[in-house]
């Protein structure tokens, strides 16, 4: 078998080559422009506000608060598979030497951010006359340091508690490593030297806690999964991810889109398609904030010819996602064998995009009516986006029955 | 008329055929047992029997129908029991059972009374409003079981029907088949249970590569391996070892 160190590096390498295939779909050429205007406008900003900076601002107080908070939240990447529950039980004295490299990696991973924070704090601490370059040194070295023991504690945390109350273990750091950026900012050397103490005990006395309790897989397996899942969540509003499994929600204040059924009266697939839409997170949330971009696009956008290329867009990637989703992909459910299913699914799925896209015509005329008052334009809007709609889903259906 | 007829099925997932002219029937009211090794073919003759796989030669009939001749007959005449239970993350207990209702046209009171005695059997009448999130394993296979058993159709086609379910499951589900066989039910059941397979199979079907190596009655089965005393482990222990032997000479 191969040694832990192989193990990880083969995992790694796989790891990055998934990041990169996704993340190629995240930051497309419109994303890019995005996050440069943003971060252009914001320095900008930024730079105008340090001209002119309010002297009452706890200026150290609120950088030691923003430094804690990049670095309390260390959770573990472990890339560690459900098999390995089974096939690495009996290496889990030689574990160490996989979870040190994933330590590493989780604090190389994770100490962008506060350094990030750092650099945008300095001119700000300059302008408040705070500390020197000895400080911003020692406070450099203090955060490299505070992200280490981060990571390190809350690791050993989890694998004491089998990943129960993490949130007082964070707690606790944030308080720690608030005091600790606050005492090196005032040039409070005793405090500093007392709180890195502490910082250091509560580290070693999770070390001990941790050194008598076993590998808790399922828990690390579960943190794990639902770590890659939230990336695929994440890439899935850029592209396609086909190993996403959607999460399901009661959202039993939607009631009354889903009444009770009686068997004899109530179409199986309207039943069955109405409860997927409405359950499942995917297409529930990504229809209702493609529709409440549509309403904004309408209140705040000023020209209506620009308001109506925005929400006829919008409205055909609703009508089009909401198609792809009650579709389904190609994994067998038990509808397939009902009698009448390849009749009267895909007229369900027709009927039912049809109507959510109705609503979102509704409100976006009512949004319309709201900003425009009773004229022209809010119909026109209203018209566009069914118009959009309906040629997107009748389009698709017929290419799809072709 | 037999309830299910396959002639001379051929079929699987490419050009090489899995299955090769499998043939066998099923009459009113019987329990017929299909018995293979892991990779005999169970699972892709039953794939082709509910439909999902089309045969690349033979015939499947049930009810003296075939798929292509009447898809909504066909479908309505079994109802069928996955190796894996396959449920709707979004639906509840409750809205699984009317699902199924609404799908084979159940009349509302007859929903009623037969879901009421289902969840009864199963002891799940608590969980009405469970999501399948919140099931056990055993428990996402009851839900497959009353769901199968509510539409009552001419048959009923179970894979592995035994996999997580406790030892009152299992009772349960006997007795169920036990009484729809009664009642004029056929039954197709994959399993690896053997010794259950001996107790309530009217009929053997042992399937080995992909051929039927021998089926009948555990008489009928005895008499063609030259063993009257062994039981359906023996002779399905035997059967492989020979086929195996026969293969080598």
């Amino acid at each position: 078998m191969n040694s832990l160190r192989e193990v990880w590096g083969n995992r790694f390498g796989k790891y990055v080559m998934e990041l990169q295939r996704y993340l190629q779909y995240v930051f497309t050429g419109h994303l890019a422009i995005v996050l440069l205007f943003s971060i252009g406008a914001a320095g900008y900003a930024y730079s105008e506000w340090l001209k002119d900076v309010p002297a009452e601002l706890p200026a150290a107080w609120l950088i030691a608060l923003l430094l804690a908070a990049s670095t309390f939240i260390a959770t573990p990447v472990t890339l560690l598979k459900p098999a390995d529950a089974v096939y690495l039980l009996p290496l889990e004295k030689e574990l160490p030497t996989y979870t040190g490299r994933a330590l590493n990696w989780t604090f190389f991973s994770k100490l962008p951010l506060p350094i990030i924070v750092f650099i945008v704090a300095l001119p700000m601490l300059s302008a408040y006359e705070i500390g020197s370059k000895q400080v911003f040194g020692l406070l450099l070295l203090l955060i490299i340091a505070a992200m280490w023991v981060s990571v390190r504690t809350e690791f050993l945390f989890r694998k004491a508690n089998e990943g129960q109350g993490v949130w007082q273990d964070r707690f606790i750091r944030f308080v720690l490593s608030t005091l600790l950026f606050y005492a090196v900012l005032s040039q409070q050397w005793i405090i500093l030297v007392i709180i890195a103490i502490a910082y250091a005990l509560y580290g070693s006395l999770w070390m001990k806690k941790a050194a008598v309790k076993p590998f808790p897989y399922t828990h690390f397996i579960e943190l794990e999964q639902n770590r890659m899942m939230g990336f695929y969540r994440f890439a899935n509003y850029f592209t396609e991810v086909p190993h996403l499994k959607g999460s399901i929600s009661k959202r039993s204040w939607l009631g009354l889109f889903m009444p009770d059924a009686h068997v004899e009266r109530t179409d199986a697939q309207s039943f069955l398609l109405r409860r997927t839409f409405i359950r499942t997170d995917e297409s529930f949330w990504l229809w209702l904030r493609l529709t409440v971009l549509s309403i904004l696009g309408v209140v705040f956008i000023p020209f209506p010819i620009v308001a109506f290329v925005f929400i006829g867009a919008l409205a055909f990637a609703s009508a089009i996602q909401t198609l792809q989703t009650l579709r389904g992909g190609d994994e067998f459910r038990m509808d397939l064998l009902f009698p009448n299913t390849e009749e009267t699914r895909p007229k369900e799925i027709f009927r039912l995009t049809e109507r959510v896209q109705w609503l979102q015509a509704g409100f976006v005329l009512l949004a319309g009516l709201f900003m425009h008052g009773l004229s022209v334009t809010p119909f026109i809007m209203g018209a566009v986006v069914l118009i959009i709609s309906e040629a997107t889903i009748r389009l698709t259906t017929n290419k799809e029955e072709e | 008329m037999a309830i299910l007829d396959l002639k001379d099925v051929t079929g699987g997932y490419s050009r090489k055929p899995v299955l090769h002219e499998v043939s066998f029937n099923i009459q009113k009211g019987e329990l017929v047992g299909l018995i293979g090794l892991n990779g005999a073919g169970k699972s892709t003759t039953i794939k082709h029997i509910i439909g999902l796989m089309n045969p690349q030669g033979g015939t499947i009939e049930i009810n003296g129908v075939t798929f292509d001749e009447d898809t909504e007959m066909y479908r309505k005449s079994f109802s069928y029991i996955p190796e894996t239970p396959i449920l709707y993350e979004e639906l509840t207990l409750r809205e699984h059972l009317e699902l199924t209702a609404m799908a084979y046209e159940l009349p509302q009171d007859v929903f009623e009374a037969r879901s009421a005695a289902l969840l009864k059997e199963f002891r799940m009448e608590k969980r009405l409003k469970w999501y399948p999130s919140h099931f056990s394993k055993g428990m996402r296979q009851k839900v497959m079981i009353m769901c199968a058993f509510l539409a009552e159709p001419a048959l009923y086609i179970i894979d592995e029907p035994f996999v997580g379910l406790d030892p009152l499951g299992i009772r349960s589900l006997l007795a169920q088949l036990t009484q729809r066989t009664e009642n004029g039910a056929s039954v197709l059941m994959s399993t690896h249970v053997l010794s259950t397979a001996e107790k309530h199979c009217d009929r053997i079907i042992l399937l080995h590569e992909g051929s039927v190596r021998a089926h009948g009655t555990m008489d009928d089965l005895r008499k063609a391996l030259g063993r009257p005393e062994a039981s359906l482990d023996d002779l399905y222990i035997a059967m492989t070892e020979e086929a195996d032997y026969e293969q080598l000479t």
